[in-house]
């Protein structure tokens, strides 16, 4: 993989999958890993806020609509923790109302990526968001 | 049956009260005449009475006499005698035919002879002394008895004649008493004769009619089984037989009605749609079951109804709140017809209801609205249905988005790695691909669609440069149009305006199109895309050089699911959607959309957005500068020369717009373009082409009602420098005149906008027209409902009352269904006005409107009127 070394060091970045959907977490795990994240994937919203906890991410895809704890409650529940307040937040989401993509944003979300997602470009589609090349 | 008609009786009582009148006349004469009668023979039997005793008197003197000269023997004596006896036997003459009575009669002849007897001894005695010898003793044995006889006899006779004097008085007594009853009675009979006829004619006539008339009050008043008068046998039982059939007749005819009024009301009640019948001031005349049930059954009283309706709220389906006085039922009291609009309600009890209401005025018969009714059906199902219907297909969408998702992602990321060599298996992948990117699409789309027609689609409206978004769209349909091998060009014509638009939202729009006639494009072929500004707004076609459609497949292009089987269609997976959504997005937009297309030539869509109107204020300002600008037109006809030259100068600076030309067929073509206030026509007295001319305007529909002035050159031109400026002002005044004849020509300016309507009002009264305005569309139509008028601008999109309602209700009413509608068309679409035509407008001009082009259109279509 000498691709990944040679985008540098600065090009890795950590990050934090959650969605309840195994084939989902399959083919994201793939394509960020492709496009050089280091990829943690968890289940649910809790196993998410534990996997905060204890490695923190560069960046979290958060999946909207999940049993238990949905995508909007983990969010709020990070973004009222200091500690975890300023990991960027992208909700990944198979709802395009305009209510929910502005009401991501207002719970202090980075942006939001609309399911079907592009595999090939959904890494870069991260980098856009978080605001780095 | 024969009939004792009124007349009979009236002429029997008359006749009787005359009757009674003769009778008692005769009685009066008669009584009159037996009271003279028994007056005569009172004076009669008195008469005899006085004859006698002036008849014993003489009878006694004359047998003193006799006696005297019997005794003295003195002849005087004897002529006393004979003087006495020639009185008393006259007075027994006399007294002879005054008797009448037959008893008294017999004693006068006894009388007579016994006098006689008396006289002859008498005679026999005073023979005897005239002899000489002593015939004392023969009066007193002869005469004396004779006498004493005589004298009994007489007062037999007077005893007798007396009794009969006192029945005579008695008698005329008791008449003269007959005659005063008689005429005591005269003024008696008198009035009981006219107290009959009163009787009569009260008995007859007068108390019947007030009781038929009695009658009839308490039948009008409701009381059906009032008794009527006794039927009598004559005139008004007649009359009163004909009151009794008209009652039966109106008591069956309620009746009818009765029955009527209760099977319609039972329809009403039963149908299962609401209905309410309004009255002019917005009270409920009449409402059914279904409209009480649907309205959560509002109290009977008014003021209960009231407070009931008070308390609804109602709003618009979107959910956006709508005054209780714009439901459809008031408007339609307006003079509105709405064919049919959902209204969602909260009704006082909680209950929500949602309502299709279709509402319409009541006129009578001169066309005043009088009331409104309404008619609507409870949707609240039906739309929820549509909403789960909706959601459905929201939540499916989504539900399908995660597993495709997966799979695509998959996919890519296989086809991504070199991993899979073999070509087949990488075809086969490609195929599942393929596929899953048109499944990703119809998702996608049906997800679009679900939005908006359930019209929750946001548009993020922001004024954009039109070449941008066209050259987007184009950069996004680049790649395939390399890939299918057609070039695209982009045209754009002007500067365009910007338009109000939702960026991602039109691009998409844009982009569908593009990929529509990518499909059809034939490798090698051109899709083009021109953007220009039209009117006021953009338009921008996209052009294919496909097979084109055939005609009787355009209606179903823009219908869900309807791809069009067509030879020569490039399967790149459409989802058949993809116009749907485009139609709606771009309509969304406040745009239409259209189709144009050549089958074996291509197909072009067309799309019309309204400008932003940004530079409303500056096209306003120009439009006022043109208007103050505008001046009355002359077109001056004739041949150039100094004399026509110097006429145009001075009729220009008499203040009006000059044309010249010569005359032919030129200047008649344009006189049809300027439609000039007045055509001027110098002419020579044998100036062929002149009379040509002049002819050419008379035959002419288009220009014929033009004022034509001829100026005969020899007579009327001017000569002189210093004639000219004269004559070009009494030309020119001469024009104002006939121009301002036009005031008979009445318009109403329809037009929201104050300073739009302040400029067309300066226009067109500037050009002789009498204005009328309104500020919004009920105001029109109250205008147009109380002012003749010869034309109508208006305005589409107006407070209150929409331009479209306005046509529709004026097309509707008798008295305005001719009058020629001009729409001016703003800054909206084509569609509008399109639609206006449809509904009765007669023309449209596009807003804002060049004042020559808008007074030429208005006497075009006024003037074609005429001609027809």
């Amino acid at each position: 993989m000498g691709n990944d070394d040679t985008e540098g060091i600065f090009a890795i970045m950590n990050l934090l999958l959650v969605d309840d959907d195994p084939d989902i977490r399959l083919v994201a795990r793939v394509a960020l890993k492709r496009a050089g994240f280091n990829v943690t994937a968890v289940t649910d919203g809790l196993a998410a806020l534990e996997a905060v906890r204890v490695a923190r991410p560069d960046v979290i895809l958060l999946d909207w609509m999940m049993p238990d704890m949905d995508g909007p409650a983990v969010c709020r529940r990070l973004k009222s923790d200091p500690a975890s307040a300023s990991i960027p937040v992208i909700f990944l989401t198979a709802r395009s109302r305009q209510s929910e993509v502005s009401g991501g944003l207002a719970l202090g979300a980075t942006g939001y990526i609309v399911k079907p997602f592009d595999a090939l470009t959904l890494g870069d589609e991260v980098r856009r968001l978080m605001g780095t090349p | 049956m024969t009939r004792f008609t009124l007349r009979t009786r009236v002429t029997t009582a008359f006749l009787l009260v005359i009757l009674v009148a003769a009778i008692v006349t005769a009685l009066v004469v008669n009584v009159q005449r037996d009271s003279r009668a028994a007056s005569d023979e009172e004076a009669r039997t008195g008469a005899i009475l006085v004859q006698h005793a002036r008849l014993v008197a003489a009878l006694t003197t004359t047998q003193a006499a006799l006696r005297g000269y019997v005794i003295t023997g003195i002849p005087d004596e004897l002529s006393a005698y004979d003087s006495q006896r020639n009185t008393y036997q006259r007075l027994l003459a006399e007294i002879s035919p005054l008797v009448r009575d037959p008893g008294q009669r017999g004693r006068l002849t006894r009388i007579r002879s016994s006098a006689e007897e008396w006289d002859r001894r008498a005679s026999e005695v005073i023979a005897l002394r005239s002899d000489g010898r002593d015939a004392r003793a023969l009066v007193a044995g002869r005469t004396a008895p004779q006498f004493l006889a005589l004298r009994s006899e007489l007062d037999a006779f007077e005893a007798r004649q007396r009794i009969l004097n006192d029945a005579a008085v008695q008698r005329r007594r008791a008449h003269v008493e007959y005659a005063t009853i008689a005429l005591t009675a005269v003024p008696v009979a008198a009035m009981l004769g006219v107290l009959l006829l009163f009787a009569a004619t009260h008995m007859l006539i007068l108390s019947p009619l007030a009781a038929l008339a009695n009658s009839a009050r308490r039948v009008a008043a409701g009381d059906q089984d009032a008794p009527l008068p006794r039927v009598r046998n004559d005139e008004i039982g007649e009359v009163v037989e004909a009151f009794g059939e008209m009652r039966s007749a109106v008591q069956a005819r309620t009746a009818d009605l009765q029955r009527a009024h209760g099977e319609l009301m039972t329809v009403i009640n039963t149908a299962p749609a609401g209905l309410v019948v309004l009255n002019a001031d917005g009270s409920i005349r009449l409402q059914n079951k279904a409209a009480l049930h649907l309205l959560g059954n509002p109290p009977e009283d008014v003021e209960g109804r009231k407070a009931h309706w008070e308390r609804m709220r109602t709003r618009t389906v979107t959910g956006r709140e709508m005054p209780l006085e714009h439901l459809p039922a008031y408007r339609a009291l307006a003079g509105l017809e709405i064919l049919g609009e959902e209204v969602a309600i909260d009704r006082p009890d909680g209950e929500h209801t949602e309502l299709l209401i279709a509402a319409a005025p009541i006129r009578d018969t001169h066309g005043v609205v009088t009331g409104a009714i309404a008619g609507f059906q409870d949707i609240t199902r039906l739309r929820e249905l549509d909403r789960l219907k909706d959601e459905f297909v929201a939540v499916v969408s989504h539900e399908l988005r995660t597993p495709l998702t997966a799979i695509r992602g998959s996919l890519q990321l296989l086809l991504a790695d070199d991993a899979v060599a073999d070509a087949e298996h990488r075809e086969l992948l490609t195929v599942a691909s393929s596929s899953c990117e048109r499944l990703v699409r119809i998702v996608n789309d049906m997800l679009d669609l679900s939005k908006i027609e359930a019209g929750r689609l946001d548009l993020h409206l922001a004024p954009l440069s039109v070449e941008t978004l066209v050259h987007q769209a184009m950069d996004g349909i680049r790649p395939i149009a390399d890939q299918a091998g057609v070039t695209l060009d982009v045209a754009i014509t002007d500067v365009l305006p910007a338009v109000r638009a939702d960026a991602d939202r039109l691009t998409q729009a844009l982009v569908n199109l593009l990929s529509n006639a990518m499909k059809f494009a034939p490798r090698g072929s051109t899709v083009q895309m021109r953007a220009e500004a039209w009117h006021g707004d953009v338009v921008i076609s996209i052009s294919d050089q496909g097979p084109g459609i055939a005609p009787d497949q355009l209606p179903r292009l823009f219908q869900k699911f309807r791809q069009l089987d067509s030879a020569g269609t490039r399967r790149t997976g459409g989802t058949g959607l993809g116009l749907v959504i485009t139609k709606a997005l771009i309509e969304q937009h406040g745009g239409t959309i259209a189709v144009d297309s050549v089958v074996g030539r291509g197909t072009t869509f067309i799309v019309t957005l309204p400008a932003r109107d940004v530079d409303a204020p500056e096209r306003q300002a120009a439009a006022v500068a043109r208007g103050a600008d505008y001046r009355p037109s002359v077109l001056l006809v004739g041949t150039m020369s100094e004399s026509i030259a110097a006429l145009a100068e001075g009729l220009k600076a008499a203040g009006l717009d000059v044309h010249q030309i010569a005359p032919g067929p030129d200047a008649l073509e344009l006189a049809r373009r300027e439609l000039p206030h007045a055509i001027v026509l110098a002419a020579g007295t044998d100036d062929g082409a002149a009379r040509r001319f002049a002819k050419s305007v008379a035959l002419d529909d288009a220009v014929r009602e033009i004022p034509l002035i001829i100026a005969l050159e020899e007579l009327d031109m001017p000569r002189t420098p210093d004639e000219i400026e004269p004559y070009a002002a009494e030309l020119a005044s001469r024009i104002e005149r006939l121009r301002r004849g036009r005031g008979q020509v009445t318009v109403l300016v329809a037009e929201d906008d104050a300073d739009a309507r302040m400029i067309l009002r300066t226009v067109l009264e500037r050009s002789g027209f009498c204005v009328v305005e309104a500020a919004d569309g009920a105001e029109a139509l109250d205008v147009a409902a109380r002012t003749p008028l010869d034309a109508v601008l208006l305005d589409l999109r107006m407070p209150r009352v929409h331009g479209h309602d306005v046509i529709r209700t004026l097309r509707r009413n008798h008295a305005t269904a001719a009058v020629p509608i001009i729409v001016l068309s703003g800054s909206h679409s084509e569609r509008h006005s399109l639609y206006a035509l449809v509904l009765g407008a007669n023309a449209f001009i596009a807003k804002p409107a060049e004042p020559q082009a808008l007074v030429r259109e208005i006497m075009r279509i006024i003037g074609r009127d005429r001609v027809q």
